[in-house]
């Protein structure tokens, strides 16, 4: 990055994300990790023109039924439909991972980035709730939140962001002092520029490979950490369909009903697993060293 | 070394403080309390009823007053009593860290076998196709929520016509029955953990073995058995260890789900009934063991890097 920028940088500004993308789908695994995502997230998406089965839809006639040509993943025990409501799972938890992952970048990133920039007494008090903070596992500190909340796609969202934020500003606080140190920084500080606008146009830039590496495990994390407070019945309550809830419902089915646990577990799976892969590939793509 | 460990020992009580500090806060500013709860159970709600049930329970009290109450039986060892069930807490998280304990530690033995057995495996076969099946397979269970491979386990046991004996009993009174009950459990939270740790052996192995010091060892005829575990396996174990201390708080969290699946009434299940009660104390008690597990662990790590690496060790003292 040059003092006063020279026109093709600016103009390449843009493609940026579109480059990173391009590279993305160069590596194999990054490839086919971003076609099985976009698989599930249109699978999640047009759930009503693939599924004619309303997940709350409850069929007297067809309770616990194997999967069949009728119920590709058969049905529960009060006869809702297990394909349908897998899909419609599927879509809260990638919004509740989309949001955590959001607010977790903004909220993580920007406590990250003033840590790291200030230094001194701001950074000691950051750090040590930060410390706080991470002493406890992540799924009891979300499971406390969210039970002390109360069952709600909301606060399952407040709970899982919480738990993710101390991650984030440890990582963005280590890269804003590694930026903060380069000469730069010092020379736009020369020319007045303000501790907020170095933070902007300095700070965040180099932090988007970071983040966005972060980002994609994250999002996997919040959506295993949505499923397991759902499962333990202080998540999304029901009757929304979520795969958590599907889960907990298909333990009491357990020998009986093998298809309430697999279907549900396996989408998560899936998602979760294109999640770590995209997030692999772009560390490969973004790491200037790998390159 | 020993003031070393000192001083992180008394950084760790620290963070404990401020972990307690927070809670305290956190919960008393959460609507709906133990009153409110026992009382919407019972029926009849009357605020004169809910006023005398606060000021025996000491809920009417400033936050302040309350904290400092708890924190000077803290200090005497006293957490208090379950405002649910009246036992004293301590006794409670005494008999409920012993199954969250051996079920974690057991992970973590089962998992550090499986994870650099594999990673050495690996790292040997480097190119063929017996790395690609164990590399593709740590990335799979990597993914794979440990809910679901909970329940996987139990599924495929009872497939085979398996039934694990409920309900739990103590390893000290009927050891084969606590076995049977917590080895299952145990190896369904390994594979993440034998994962994670596969994939760090196999590069930290492959990385040592370039090394010079290492091709120096192969010059001097030692066997390749020899430089893989004298050479190879002990100078790629610091990030092992480092690798085995993050992970143990991935286990603790996927033990709260474990034992809600495997029936064991461990920390996680005390905690999930508590908060369910708004029981204050055990609430706080059991957030507080896990924080305290934490930090121990922590400071295991710390020490140990000490005892595998004597430059560690004489750069402390």
């Amino acid at each position: 990055m040059t003092l006063a920028p020279s026109p093709d940088v600016v103009e390449r500004r843009p493609n940026r994300f579109l480059g990173i993308l391009r590279a993305l789908l160069r590596e194999p695994i990054g490839c086919t990790a971003l076609v099985i995502l976009t698989t599930v997230l249109l699978l999640a998406l047009l759930a009503p023109l693939i599924t004619q089965y309303d997940p709350l839809f409850q069929d007297r006639r067809a309770v616990l039924k194997a999967p069949s040509l009728a119920h590709w993943f058969g049905t529960d025990d009060i006869g809702r439909d297990v394909f349908s409501r897998v899909l419609y799972g599927t879509r809260i938890s990638l919004l509740v991972g989309l949001l955590v992952v959001t607010f977790t970048m903004i909220i993580g990133g920007m406590i990250g980035l003033i840590s790291g920039y200030f230094g001194g007494w701001t950074d000691m008090i950051i750090q040590r709730i930060v410390e706080a903070l991470d002493t406890l596992p992540s799924l009891v500190l979300s499971l406390f939140i969210a039970a002390m909340l109360g069952p709600s796609v909301r606060n399952v969202v407040i709970a899982v962001t919480l738990a993710q934020i101390p991650r984030f500003v440890r990582v963005v606080r280590s890269e804003m002092i590694k930026v903060r140190a380069q000469d730069f920084i010092a020379a736009s500080r020369v020319i007045g520029a303000s501790s907020l606008r170095i933070m902007l146009t300095h700070g965040v830039p180099n932090l988007i490979p970071t983040m966005l590496v972060m980002g994609s495990l994250s999002f996997g994390i919040a959506i295993m950490t949505e499923a397991a407070l759902s499962f333990l019945g202080v998540g999304t309550p029901p009757p929304n369909p979520s795969l958590g809830t599907m889960l907990a419902q298909g333990t009491r089915f357990i020998g009986i009903a093998s298809w309430l646990i697999v279907f549900p577990g396996l989408m998560l799976t899936i998602s979760v697993l294109a999640l770590n892969l995209i997030g692999d590939a772009l560390r490969d793509v973004l790491d200037p060293r790998r390159r | 070394m020993l003031t070393f460990a000192l001083r992180r020992a008394v950084l760790g009580v620290i963070v404990l403080m401020a972990v307690s500090v927070m809670l305290f806060v956190a919960i008393r500013f959460v609507p709906g309390d133990i009153v409110n709860q026992q009382l919407s159970e019972a029926g009849a709600v009357t605020p004169e009823l809910l006023a005398q049930k606060r000021a025996e329970m000491g809920l009417d009290q400033p936050v302040l007053t309350q904290f400092a109450h708890w924190a000077a039986g803290v200090l005497h060892g006293d957490l208090g009593n379950s405002l649910w069930t009246g036992r004293p807490v301590s006794d409670q998280i005494r008999t409920a860290i012993v199954p969250t304990l051996q079920l974690s530690i057991l992970a973590i033995a089962f998992g550090s076998v499986l994870g650099i057995g594999a990673g050495v495996a690996a790292s040997l076969w480097i190119g063929t196709p017996g790395d690609v099946a164990l590399r593709m397979a740590s990335t799979v269970f990597l993914a794979v929520p440990q809910l679901w491979l909970g329940l996987l386990t139990l599924s495929g046991l009872a497939a085979i016509g398996y039934y694990i004996p409920l309900p739990y009993r103590p390893f000290t009174t009927e050891p084969w029955a606590n076995v049977q009950q917590v080895i299952f459990p145990a190896l369904a939270l390994s594979l993440g953990v034998a994962a994670a740790l596969s994939r760090l052996t196999r590069s930290a192995m492959l990385e040592v073995t370039g090394a010079d010091f290492i091709r120096a060892a192969r010059a001097r005829g030692v066997t390749p058995g020899g430089i893989y575990v004298r050479h190879g396996l002990k100078n790629a174990l610091i990030p092992v260890i480092t690798l085995l201390g993050t992970q143990f708080g991935n286990l603790l969290s996927g033990t709260v789900i474990i034992e809600r699946i495997f029936n064991i009434p461990g920390l996680g299940n005390l905690l999930f009934e508590s908060v369910d009660n708004r029981d204050y104390p055990t609430i706080q008690a059991a957030v507080l063991t896990y924080g305290f597990i934490t930090i121990v662990v922590n400071l295991l790590v710390d020490l140990s890097y000490g005892a595998v690496d004597p430059r560690i060790r004489e750069a402390r003292s």
